[in-house]
């Protein structure tokens, strides 16, 4: 068994202590300015499958401030549109306007940071297609 | 010895352990595609432009963000260099806006909301088929963006059968519609692009 002297722990323990520090810190000052998220929805990485004409649709985590969101099929150059909606499944009167692209990616945002909904994302192809895939902005307070 | 290694080898697994957690709470980092190289023919952009710069400091923050935080992720708006292409009679401005290897179309619309709309797609692609898109839903649809320098109209054809053409003005056009859009037309220098334009219904 080894033993370890008074004089070996000292320094041992300081660097350990600094490691942690800055390990504390690297994540506290990433956290402290994320006021301003950038995030993934539909799903966290790309792959959702959806069909169809519209009626398919994804949906992002509730938030009251949001203030922008996009959506695309990252794999195949389909239509697709973004909007901001009340209800969880993507329905209900449109939040602002929605946008709509014939492929790539569409996207809207709000230089007024407030607005609640769900950012949805929909498939306005007639087909089922794999890779959809959507981003969100939103502040934290 | 045997300790030694042990000490060095935690020290490593911490020093993993917080570079990771850095990395993951990081935001918006999908993996980058790679950037264009081809110059976007967009001569709205360029020196000799008389279209005015975009000065909203909070316009030109969230296009940055909206940008940098696309799907693919990863691209860097330079809004010094956008411009104001269009400004219709129903308030809506059309913004161009250079990014690394890309060309965005930004919409900004009337409203208390403070909305705006974005389509980017790379250098080249915008030199073929323009970037646009379409925004709002009926009975208030409006195809909209920009298209390459030589481009002078746009026709849009409707669901309902007709058809609009607009003339294009600083690389920009505004087609209103009550109705869905269907399919986009016009002739670039390099040829003609037709292709749909499924708005909202």
């Amino acid at each position: 068994m080894t033993v370890l002297s008074k004089r070996g722990w000292a320094p041992r323990a300081a660097l350990l202590c600094l490691m942690l520090a800055l390990a504390g810190l690297s994540v506290g000052a990433t956290t402290a300015s994320a006021a301003h998220v950038n995030g993934f929805y539909c799903p966290t990485n790309p792959g959702a499958t959806m069909s169809l004409n519209g009626g398919a649709r994804c949906t992002s985590p509730f938030h009251t401030t949001f203030t922008g969101g996009g959506f695309e099929d990252v794999l195949t150059p389909v239509g697709v549109c973004v909007v901001l909606k009340p209800n969880s499944d993507g329905s209900g009167g449109n939040i602002g306007s929605p946008d709509c692209v014939s492929s790539g990616e569409a996207n809207i945002f709000f230089t007024d940071p407030g607005l609640a909904g769900y950012m949805t994302g929909i498939n306005e192809s007639s087909n089922f297609h794999t890779g959809f895939s959507g981003v969100d902005q939103y502040y934290t307070n | 010895m045997t300790t030694r290694i042990r000490w060095w080898a935690a020290l490593a697994a911490l020093v993993l352990v917080a570079s990771a957690a850095f990395a993951l709470t990081r935001p918006g980092t999908h993996s980058s595609a790679s950037a264009a190289s081809a110059d976007a023919q967009l001569s709205v952009v360029g020196g000799s432009s008389t279209a005015p710069k975009v000065t909203d400091s909070t316009v030109q923050s969230e296009v940055a963000s909206a940008v940098d935080n696309g799907t693919r992720g990863g691209a860097t708006a330079d809004v010094a260099s956008a411009r104001v292409a269009l400004e219709t009679s129903t308030g809506i401005k059309v913004l161009a806006v250079p990014a690394t290897g890309q060309t965005c179309a930004v919409v900004e619309l009337p409203g208390s909301l403070g909305q705006g709309a974005m389509h980017c797609v790379s250098n080249a692609e915008f030199n073929t088929s323009g970037a646009w898109q379409m925004v709002g839903a009926p009975p208030s649809v409006d195809v909209v963006g920009l298209v390459p320098d030589g481009v002078t109209s746009v026709k849009v054809t409707f669901v309902d059968g007709t058809s609009r053409t607009a003339t294009v003005t600083n690389n920009a056009f505004d087609i209103q519609s009550k109705v869905a859009s269907a399919s986009i037309s016009f002739t670039t220098p390099a040829g003609s692009y037709s292709g749909p334009a499924q708005s909202a219904g």
